[in-house]
């Protein structure tokens, strides 16, 4: 793993920073490399802090919203997929894996989802390939 | 980070319910001055206190401001009226119709509503009591597929009644037992003690002869002296109208849409400071619906009670010397908390967000196409200014 | 008002932290008594049920917000602990404790109880073999397990007709609950919306003596459950059985009474809709503080639902009756208004 090399998690503090919180409690941590990032709603995301975060070295960006209809703020987590999804054409035109970045609705009551999700990142992206 | 705002204890309630009713009496017991306005005629409960301000027949036109310092804008007999007032409650209520295409039958002297047969029961002895003396009665409930629960909670009561004080035969037809809140399992089990026969149809056929009607049904046909048939509520006429002007959305059903799920506490809207109560937002009976409203007293005291509001810790802030007033902001806004505002100091018109009505979303912000606004408050890495 | 009355509020599920963070919001001092190491009570194990990215509106995430929210408010948590003896100090109450951390009673002028429910044991519903044949289960569980792990836990089990059977313990004054227990419809329902749309093959009935279906909104989930392929039977099962020609699977016999016939039918997984009663320590509870229970065991109140025969004791949430998560919420926000407002009336 190139040291530079993190995976970025862009989160919505509502959701997937209360099922973040929920792990944490039972003893959970975050992977080393993986930086949280954690939003006001899904609807703050902006196109640049996504393309800053691969400027900055990430190998992987995750994006994660509430589940469309329970965003606090109505339709923050529809913003944010769209956001995704506009980077993620950008992507594919100049010719970057689509892969690495990934949008995800999520409900704070889905700790255990959010752990998977995270550690299988980590495994595809950091851990080195061959072992 | 701002200071704190002082606010009065004063709040607006609109609507004549009973659950406005409600609100009104728990407000002034808790030290509110309380407005009270509504389109129609105000009840007239006894409901009086040098703290409360009634005003009947009374229409809303426009709502400034916001939480904290709303002023809202009437017409009343003919005068224009302006009052101020730190928060709102909307309890307006549903409206009420007999759904005839939908039950293909005419209201007749065998043929009545649920209403109907309300009215009849309050009248005066033995008026009352006589027209449904010893007649079988045929309630048939959810037929028309529109059923809501007050309507069942008022056939449960109506059914109650006419068994005890009218010696009536009740036959209640329904497709699925609505037990649907606390208590009222139990309150079908005291029907049935009380004579009431419950009678599931799959597809019921209903015919209204000369003088009886009747249903057919899975298990066979009944016969009686009347068919007592519920009304249907909907959202009031005006909703949508009053909707644009608070600022608020509606639901997919037509009714005020509480925020939603995630931050639910009672009848919160999605604009701070304006609250539902009620059958205007909810599916419930008139006991539910004033349990909804002291609900709502309560999140109003946790709001307004210390007389002071302060900011949530990230709120939106837009720098009008960039602003190029395209009103993205304005239409994004999920809590309505921008408008674009001459800003006297500075001699610009450009958008301005109220920093207490501000939930610091941040939707605003990703729109902006000239990144006129940022969220104060926001912690982000270093690498996001491209750093 | 008195500055700063004193509450104590038993119990740290939905509904007693809703009345502690009302309460702490209006000036009040609360202190929250948790008999568990953590808070959160049953929603604890609610899990989310939404589909294809749309919140099903099930209610599980009232909870995470409540739990940040307590930890920053000022009211005082007391984890580890329940309420050994209650004595009447001067119109007020003054409550021993026992648990971990404080010994010294508490002085408050009026108690919220809030301690919520017991799940029914699918053991006392005999003839449904639960305990015994593996493929018979709970909501409950099935809840628990797709929370601990995760949206797909049940995706790769090889499932092919799953059956849900409603009111299982409940309305049934035999065995002493004939109430409803109001959330097994809404979460059947919505697990079973779960399950087709992460598994589209697979045929989902749903067993239902009545289903409460009144509510506006819950019409709209009935409606699309069964326009997504879900089979509703009026009917319920006397008997389970091991299924005779795959011992895995279970076997039952139900009279389809819409349809008119009586059909046999093998199902790889049975999910009994169980409910909620009272606490079983219920009248332990109900005695340290004088009041009265219902004749389910419930808590007993006055027609506001919240008060009790003992003035300054209120009760929230489903230890007064079957609620959801939405609805204790709401029933403890009122119980946070009627005791404040004995506390208002007291200071004068
Ligand atoms: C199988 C199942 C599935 C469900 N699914 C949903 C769903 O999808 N959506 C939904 O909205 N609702 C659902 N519910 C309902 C939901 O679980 C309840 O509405 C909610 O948990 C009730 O909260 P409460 O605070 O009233 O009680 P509880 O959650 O029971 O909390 C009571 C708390 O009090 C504590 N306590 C008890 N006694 C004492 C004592 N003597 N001293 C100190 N502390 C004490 C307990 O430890 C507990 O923490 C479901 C229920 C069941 C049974
Ligand atoms: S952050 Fe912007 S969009 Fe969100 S509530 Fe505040 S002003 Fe409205
Ligand atoms: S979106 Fe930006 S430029 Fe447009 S009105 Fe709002 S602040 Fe001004
Ligand atoms: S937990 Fe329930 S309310 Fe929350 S997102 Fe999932 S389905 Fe919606
Ligand atoms: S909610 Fe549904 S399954 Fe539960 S007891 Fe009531 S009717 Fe039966």
């Amino acid at each position: 793993m190139g040291d530079h090399q993190k995976i970025v998690v862009m989160a919505c503090k509502h959701s997937a920073g209360e099922a973040l919180r929920e792990l944490q409690r039972e003893g959970w941590a975050l992977p080393d490399g993986v930086e949280w990032v954690e939003l006001p709603c899904g609807g703050s995301l902006d196109e640049l802090h996504i393309l800053r975060a691969f400027e900055a070295g990430a190998a992987a960006v995750l994006v994660l919203a509430c589940y469309h209809g329970a965003c606090r703020s109505l339709d923050g987590s529809r913003w944010a997929e769209k956001r995704v999804q506009a980077i993620q054409e950008m992507l594919a035109e100049i010719g970057i894996e689509q892969d690495r970045l990934e949008f995800r609705n999520i409900a704070p009551t889905m700790p255990a989802d959010l752990a998977s999700w995270v550690e299988a990142l980590h495994r595809r992206v950091l851990a080195p390939a061959g072992e | 980070m701002s200071q704190a705002t002082p606010v009065a204890k004063q709040v607006l309630v609109l609507g004549a319910s009973s659950e406005a009713a409600r609100a009104v009496k728990e407000l002034l017991a808790l030290g509110y001055k309380v407005l009270w306005v509504s389109g129609d005629e105000l009840p007239s409960n006894g409901l009086d206190s040098p703290a409360l301000a009634k005003y009947a027949n009374c229409r809303l036109y426009a709502l400034e401001g916001h939480v904290g310092r709303f002023v809202s804008h009437f017409l009343h007999q003919g005068q224009r009226l302006a009052l101020s007032t730190s928060a709102i409650i909307v309890a307006t209520g549903n409206e009420r119709y007999f759904p005839a295409e939908r039950y293909g039958l005419e209201l007749s002297s065998l043929v009545w509503t649920t209403s109907q047969v309300k009215e009849q029961l309050k009248k005066p002895l033995p008026q009352s009591v006589l027209a449904f003396r010893d007649k079988r009665i045929l309630l048939l409930l959810d037929w028309s597929g529109e059923t809501s629960k007050e309507l069942v909670s008022e056939s449960f009561s109506l059914a109650g009644e006419l068994c005890e004080r009218c010696r009536s035969e009740v036959y209640f037809f329904y497709r699925d037992l609505t037990v649907d809140s606390p208590g009222w399992e139990q309150r079908t089990r005291e029907l049935r003690d009380k004579g009431v026969v419950f009678c599931r149809y799959g597809e019921p056929e209903v015919t209204v002869g000369e003088a009886a009607v009747s249903i057919s049904y899975l298990e066979g046909t009944v016969e009686g002296d009347l068919l007592v048939l519920p009304e249907a509520v909907r959202p009031r006429g005006d909703t949508a109208e009053l909707a644009e002007i608070l600022q608020v959305r509606l639901g997919e059903d037509g009714y005020f849409q509480e925020l939603n799920i995630r931050k639910y506490r009672a009848g919160l809207s999605a604009r701070k400071g304006i609250f539902f109560a009620g059958r205007c937002h909810m599916d419930c009976d008139a006991s539910e619906a004033e349990s909804d409203a002291l609900q709502v007293v309560a999140a109003v005291d946790a709001l307004l009670g210390q007389g002071a509001l302060e900011p949530e810790e990230v709120i939106a802030y837009v720098d009008p010397s960039k602003c190029i007033r395209c009103l993205t902001c304005v239409r994004t806004c999920p809590h309505a908390a921008v408008q674009v505002v001459e800003y006297e100091d500075m001699d610009v018109v450009a958008a301005r967000v109220d920093e207490l009505a501000c939930w610091g979303c941040g939707a605003c912000a990703s729109n902006c196409p000239v990144q006129a606004i940022e969220m104060v408050g926001q912690e982000m890495p270093a690498w996001v200014q491209g750093v | 008002m008195r500055e700063h009355p004193s509450v104590i509020v038993v119990g740290g599920g939905i509904a007693g932290l809703t009345a502690a963070l009302n309460l702490a919001e209006r000036g009040a001092h609360v202190t929250l008594v948790e008999r568990d190491s953590v808070l959160g009570g049953n929603a604890r194990t609610v899990c989310c049920k939404a589909i294809a990215g749309e919140c099903q509106l099930c209610g599980g995430c009232l909870l995470g917000e409540r739990l940040e929210l307590i930890v920053s408010s000022p009211v005082e948590l007391l984890l580890e602990t329940s309420v050994a003896r209650v004595e009447r100090d001067n119109g007020g109450f003054l409550v021993y404790l026992e648990g971990a951390e404080k010994s010294s009673p508490l002085r408050a002028q009026a108690v919220i109880l809030a301690t919520g429910f017991d799940h029914v044991d699918a053991h006392t519903k005999g003839p449904y073999g639960y305990g015994i044949l593996p493929s018979v289960t709970t909501g409950e569980e099935m809840e628990r397990k797709i929370k601990e792990e995760g949206q797909g836990a049940y995706d790769a089990l090889g499932l092919h007709k799953v059956a849900f059977i409603q009111c299982v313990g409940s309305r049934d004054e035999h065995v002493g609950r004939g109430y409803c227990s109001q959330v097994c419809c809404r979460y059947a329902l919505r697990l079973a919306r779960l399950l087709k749309a992460r598994q589209p093959e697979l045929e989902i009935t749903i067993f239902k003596m009545d289903i409460q279906n009144s509510g506006r909104d819950f019409q709209k989930t009935w409606q699309a459950a069964q326009e997504e392929g879900i089979r509703i039977v009026a009917g319920l099962p006397a008997v389970i059985r091991r299924s005779s020609e795959e011992p895995r699977r279970a076997t039952f016999v139900y009279d389809d009474i819409l349809a008119g016939q009586i059909v046999q039918e093998d199902f790889d997984l049975v999910v009994l809709s169980v409910g909620m009663q009272p606490r079983r320590d219920a009248e332990q509870v109900a005695e340290l503080f004088g009041i009265n229970q219902d004749r389910y065991g419930f808590f007993a109140v006055g027609d506001d639902l919240i008060s009790t025969i003992v003035p300054g004791v209120f009760v929230a949430g489903t230890c007064q009756a079957p609620r959801s998560m939405a609805e204790a919420a709401a029933h403890a926000q009122q119980a946070a208004e009627a005791c404040y407002r004995y506390l208002q009336e007291l200071a004068l």
